[in-house]
């Protein structure tokens, strides 16, 4: 996803002139291209995630639309009063992060980020996005920010989550809400007798859901008052009070994601998925208890 | 108006309203003078990253006539566009919201540098204090602009000692001057009187420079002046505030 979404970048940066990217040391060699083409406008700046932040306000204040580029742990949690400044300041920069959650899971905690969107969230006018695939993220850092001025983060996975980002079928035992890549196989799913949604931003108010599913949602949850479970790859991003808040008629919310604890293992990020009970077979198996299957 | 009618105007105005940082904003209050007097040309930027110091931007705002008398004495009211800390939000002439340190000399890079790429003139300035020094985003700041040899950016430091409380930066043989010009800055030390640091703070486009003014915290107004009990303090009484304004020079 991560060379994919790349190649994407380095056609757009191509052809618009407006488009600034800053690397906080990592993408470099994969975008030579955009070196080659105008080194201007591509800028490695180190590692120094602090500044960088700051620099790209500059640089977006003068009407440059900015991608800035980094580790999860790095451009988020590291930076993360630059961050909310940028978001006051409403300049149109675009983080892009890789690594979320444990994708680094053989370097241990100081490089794991399942917090990105929980911490992310909390920042007024800050849109977070968890694209399933290269497409979208490209989708995220182009026409999207036309429509939403201001901060955008982008949260690159390791793995493509397949299919469209659509609803699996319809169901009146309850729904499935899941956060980009919290489920890897969505065809491994498709006899869970539950409405599964699969979305790409953790606020259900925000643009993308409230475009396209918000009056949905609005039918399922108050005709059917069911279950509702959330599944995220990443730490409780906020979504499940969100839902609290907006259907106080839920009879019952579940919730699947990152425990908040230090992940002390290495290995794979699959490893740690089992570990966590956040693969797909644990995840079918605990939606299976909550839901059913059909036939 | 002259520096003596807007220190005193500062000093009302914080005892008026109970809120506002005097002596940091007397420490920079000639400097911002000489700013906007003399050195700042239509293409130029300034930042003000210390943002506490914004009772002496206010002043020379009002002095400037952009913004009124009025408007001046509402620092910090409800409704006021005028906070403890400046919002680029409310003030047209403030380009970014500063209060937490650090921030300012970074995104003074990012305008630099966007300069750049477009082949834009004009200098960008930005004010930072000594004691903001300490904080690891300015050496960010300036390790960025430095490597990148930005001949388009000035940082001024308001250099008035008071961080010798906190963590020192300017100190026998490992001065501020010493750690910018580490970073492959050109340097211009100097005392409270900009009369000399003027040209160096008209920057001819050659290389990244610092502007390291000597000043004095709480300057003007004896009383205060290096005495950190005055700080974020305001006059109490308005006996206080008399005797205050009574030791203007």
């Amino acid at each position: 996803m991560r060379q994919e979404f790349y190649k994407l970048l380095t056609k757009e940066f191509k052809t618009n002139p407006k488009l600034v990217i800053v690397l906080g040391d990592i993408g470099v060699h994969s975008l030579k291209e955009c070196f080659d083409h105008d080194p201007k406008r591509i800028i490695n700046i180190g590692i120094c995630e602090q500044a960088m932040i700051g620099v790209c306000a500059g640089l977006a204040d003068a009407g440059f639309r900015v991608v800035v580029h980094s580790i999860a742990p790095f451009v988020t949690e590291r930076c993360y009063e630059q961050l909310k400044l940028l978001a006051y300041e409403r300049k149109n920069v675009c983080i892009v992060s890789v690594g979320g959650s444990y994708n680094y899971a053989k370097l241990g905690i100081t490089h794991h980020c399942p917090n990105d969107i929980a911490i992310l969230s909390k920042i007024p006018g800050m849109l977070v996005t968890c694209p399933r695939n290269a497409i979208e993220a490209i989708d995220c850092v182009t026409f999207v920010r036309e429509l939403f001025p201001g901060p955008m983060y982008v949260r690159l996975e390791e793995k493509e989550s397949t299919g469209p980002f659509l609803i699996n079928k319809y169901s009146t035992n309850g729904v499935v809400y899941v956060l980009g890549c919290g489920i890897k196989n969505r065809e491994r799913f498709k006899d869970i007798n539950a409405q599964i949604i699969f979305t790409n931003t953790p606020s259900i108010e925000s643009f993308l859901h409230g475009l396209r599913y918000r009056k949905w949602l609005d039918h399922v949850t108050y005709e059917h008052r069911k279950l509702i479970t959330v599944i995220e790859p990443c730490a409780d991003s906020g979504m499940l009070s969100q839902l609290v808040r907006m259907y106080r008629n839920i009879e019952r919310i579940e919730y699947i994601g990152v425990p908040n604890r230090f992940i002390d293992k290495y290995g794979s990020q699959d490893e740690i998925d089992k570990y966590l009970n956040l693969d797909d077979d644990s995840i079918y198996n605990r939606l299976e208890e909550l839901y059913g299957t059909i036939n | 108006m002259t520096r003596q009618e807007l220190i005193k105007h500062i000093i009302t105005c914080a005892y008026k309203n109970k809120a506002g940082h005097i002596a940091p904003a007397l420490s920079i209050l000639q400097i911002l003078m000489t700013m906007y007097n003399d050195v700042l040309k239509p293409d130029d930027q300034f930042i003000l990253s210390k943002g506490h110091g914004c009772l002496a931007l206010y002043a020379v705002l009002m002095d400037k006539g952009i913004l009124s008398e009025e408007e001046f004495y509402t620092f910090t009211q409800f409704e006021s566009i005028l906070g403890g800390h400046p919002s680029s939000r409310k003030i047209p002439d403030v380009k970014l919201s500063t209060g937490s340190l650090g921030h300012g000399l970074p995104f003074a890079v990012g305008l630099a540098m966007a300069r750049k790429i477009n082949n834009l003139p004009g200098i960008v300035y930005c004010l930072i204090g000594d004691g903001e020094a300490n904080e690891g985003s300015i050496w960010e700041a300036v390790a960025i602009a430095g490597h990148r040899y930005l001949d388009n950016i000035v940082c001024i430091v308001d250099n008035n000692k008071s961080s010798e409380r906190a963590l020192e930066i300017d100190r026998k043989g490992s001065s501020i001057a010493d750690k910018f010009s580490a970073f492959h800055w050109s340097t211009y030390c100097g005392g409270d009187s900009l009369v000399y640091l003027e040209p160096a703070m008209r920057n001819n486009g050659t290389t990244t420079k610092a502007v390291i003014i000597d000043t004095i915290k709480g300057h003007g107004c004896r009383p205060m002046e290096n005495d950190p009990s005055w700080h974020h303090r305001q006059p109490k009484t308005e006996e206080e505030l008399n005797q205050l304004l009574s030791e203007i020079y």
